[in-house]
């Protein structure tokens, strides 16, 4: 019973035990609530950045892969048939187009015959009924059928080649150029079915018909590619119709399924030292820590002021990864742009910690730190700076030929914006560190180099190795007076392209 | 502003809901964090992570119990958590494993002295001594629980909260016998 008393007594008095906590406690409480809230607020847009970066690359590649340029090229003419894929189109009636000589597309609005002479005469032909064929020539081209149709050509073309005779030769406009509406294709009977049919799709040819008679025959050996512009949507007025003379050339057509983007998408990481160098492309002008504590001088005299030296950084670890777009600017030019998180450390001697309050002032802030370090080499704290950077370079190949792995020289500017930070700042005056974030430039300007060489550039995912070297132009502090006050990293670097 | 007010407005984030739940417990969480370690500095580290916790898991918080109850439980946990991890606290944290309990000295002694000067002695205790009387005496956990916290079995938790008992009890003798002498002469 009397352990029992005692047991409850203990109770009792301890339920009733209350101590205040000092001040500094809540702040860092909330200090901690908040630095884990803006952790999340970081995260949270990091992972929106890379799904918006992940959903244009895949919508880039879906888009470059749903791309059905089809077109029949005929080798060494300017003659092709292309198809326009615009999704925007409103009229189901599909544009196709000829280039002429001077490669420039004719166009035929075939709901407006009348806009072309000569086309529309035809056109209104076809409409009626009257072609040989007796088609009456809907001119919808449908985008399933092209293929087919294609093949069709082909191989009307070919028997035209037998059948038909035609004039010079020479490509011509007809609308342009009066003298030249002789210059037609002018069939038999048996050939003008065959043309007739070929025009079914392509109706216009029917319009070489028109002046046959006077015509001059032919030769056998040209050939016949005929492609009308047929462009509903925009409703222009038709330019002509167009005869494609042979230059003693096969016409080959050929299929083309889709057009290659010029994007290449693909990640990169890099993985290096990273240490806070001073202006001017220094790299390897600082002394480190030790040689200063032991009296050496560095060469340059400006490591005598014992509070200075407490300040000097040493190296720590740089990490960059992202992803890029890159597109080919030339035969060995090209350019990239990307998204990289990147991360930059350096370390720092200091002395004890000091657990008390303080108030500091800096040309920024003035607060009361929680906490402070004292200089001197107790320990070694990690000075981390976390970067959202969008590289943007050009890059040049070095070498040619295709045998070798490319060697491609990089150079260009990284807008760089500070996303976090967990660093030390040095007071000279007081001679102690401490932590303030409103000292840091959240934006600065990087210039990246690098060298990279393409390995099994001849599988689907070529992976590219190299090494990098990049500097802050910008300072990370805003204040003067840390001279290693320019961030720079070395190291190697990696891109591994998703999509050739 | 009651508990659930109080704790909704702090799921929102609102920093002066956050300050109010700080005020209306981190005295009474201090005590309990003060027994557990050995310095005052200590005890304001264990309170400062416990409460952190509670702003990160107050979203777990059922309503089921006191508010001030689930708080001393995220407390004591993160108490022994940091026994754990610091060095300083892990030597003195080994248990023996002799299952014979300890004989309880029979006295009749009564706790006549403030809250602060029993939390003082318990806190003179050795660390093994000191956690399991806390958890069995202070906090109500059964031996079977402790052992289970702790990694330790039940009969271990008993022999030291015995040991721990018998300790505390002839210190608040002597220190009463203090007293007296000094009230009497």
């Amino acid at each position: 019973m009397r352990d029992n008393e005692f047991d409850k007594g203990v109770q009792e008095k301890m339920g009733e035990f209350r101590l205040p906590p000092s001040a500094p406690v809540w702040m860092e409480v909330e200090r901690r609530i908040r630095e884990r809230k803006r952790r999340r607020i970081l995260i949270f847009w990091f992972c929106l950045a890379g799904l918006l970066m992940a959903g244009f690359g895949g919508w880039w590649f879906w888009e470059s892969n749903d791309r059905p340029a089809l077109s029949i090229t005929k080798e060494g003419s300017n003659s092709s048939v292309i198809r326009s894929t615009e999704k925007n189109t409103k009229d189901p009636r599909e544009e196709i187009a000829l280039p002429a000589k001077d490669d420039k597309e004719q166009k035929i609005n075939v709901a407006d015959p009348s806009s072309s002479p000569s086309v529309g005469k035809d056109l209104s032909k076809i409409n009626r009924g009257e072609t040989t064929t007796g088609i009456n020539a809907p001119l919808l081209v449908k985008s399933s059928s092209l293929k087919q149709l294609n093949k069709k050509t082909a191989d009307k073309e070919l028997t035209s080649k037998a059948q038909l005779t035609a004039g010079s030769g020479k490509t011509t406009r007809q609308q342009t150029s009066p003298k030249n509406k002789v210059d037609k294709l002018v069939p038999d009977n048996d050939s003008q079915v065959a043309t007739q049919k070929s025009t079914t799709e392509f109706p216009v040819a029917s319009t070489s018909e028109n002046k046959s008679t006077t015509e001059p025959p032919v030769p056998a050996t040209a050939t016949l590619a005929v492609a009308v512009p047929v462009d509903i949507s925009t409703a222009k007025p038709a330019d002509t119709v167009q005869a494609v003379g042979n230059d003693k050339q096969q016409t080959t057509p050929s299929l083309r399924k889709s057009k290659k983007s010029k994007w290449q998408t693909g990640i990169v990481f890099a993985y290096g030292e990273s240490r806070l160098i001073r202006g001017g492309l220094s790299l390897f002008s600082e002394k480190s820590f030790d040689a200063l504590q032991s009296g050496v001088s560095s060469g340059n005299g400006n490591f005598n002021n014992q509070s200075f030296a407490d300040s000097v950084p040493l190296k720590g670890s740089g990490i960059h990864t992202g992803l890029f777009v890159k597109r080919q600017l030339g035969k060995k030019t090209s350019f990239s742009a990307g998204l990289n998180w990147s991360y930059y450390s350096g370390k720092q001697r200091v002395g004890t910690r000091v657990d008390s309050i303080r108030q500091l002032s800096s040309p920024f802030n003035t607060d009361t730190r929680n906490g402070f370090y004292r200089s001197g080499n107790a320990s070694r704290f990690t000075n981390r700076y976390y970067y959202l950077q969008l590289p943007l370079l050009l890059h040049w190949q070095v070498n040619k030929g295709s045998n070798w792995p490319a060697i491609e020289w990089e150079n260009g500017f990284v807008p760089s914006f500070l996303i976090a930070s967990r660093a030390l700042v040095y007071d000279p005056a007081s001679r102690i560190f401490f932590r303030d974030k409103k000292v840091y430039n959240s934006f600065s300007l990087v210039y990246q180099t690098g060298l990279t060489a393409t390995l099994a550039s001849r599988t689907k995912h070529p992976l590219t190795a190299g090494v990098y070297y990049n500097y802050h132009i910008s300072r990370l502090q805003k204040t003067n007076p840390p001279d290693f006050n320019h961030q720079s990293s070395y190291g190697i670097q990696f891109r591994w392209l998703l999509k050739k | 502003m009651d508990e659930r007010q109080l704790v909704k407005s702090c799921l929102k984030g609102k920093p002066a809901a956050q300050k109010e739940l700080y005020d209306r417990f981190a005295e009474q969480m201090l005590g309990v964090c003060y027994r557990y370690t050995k310095s005052l500095a200590d005890a304001e580290d264990v309170l400062q992570d416990g409460f952190v916790k509670v702003y990160r898991f107050l979203h777990t918080y059922q309503f089921e119990g006191p508010l001030g109850a689930w708080i001393r439980r995220i407390m004591v946990t993160t108490a022994l958590n940091f026994l754990k991890k610091h060095s300083r606290y892990r030597t003195d944290l080994s248990f023996d494993n002799n299952d014979a309990l300890h004989p309880v000295v029979e006295n009749d002694a009564e706790v006549r002295m403030t809250a602060r000067e029993l939390a003082e002695l318990i806190r003179q205790l050795p660390t093994g001594y000191q956690t399991i009387f806390n958890l069995h005496a202070v906090e109500g956990f059964t031996h079977v629980e402790i052992g289970s916290m702790l990694g330790i079995s039940d009969g271990t938790s008993r022999s030291q909260y015995a040991r721990a008992r018998s300790l505390l009890i002839s210190w608040v003798e002597k220190k009463s016998q203090i007293k007296n002498d000094h009230y009497a002469g």
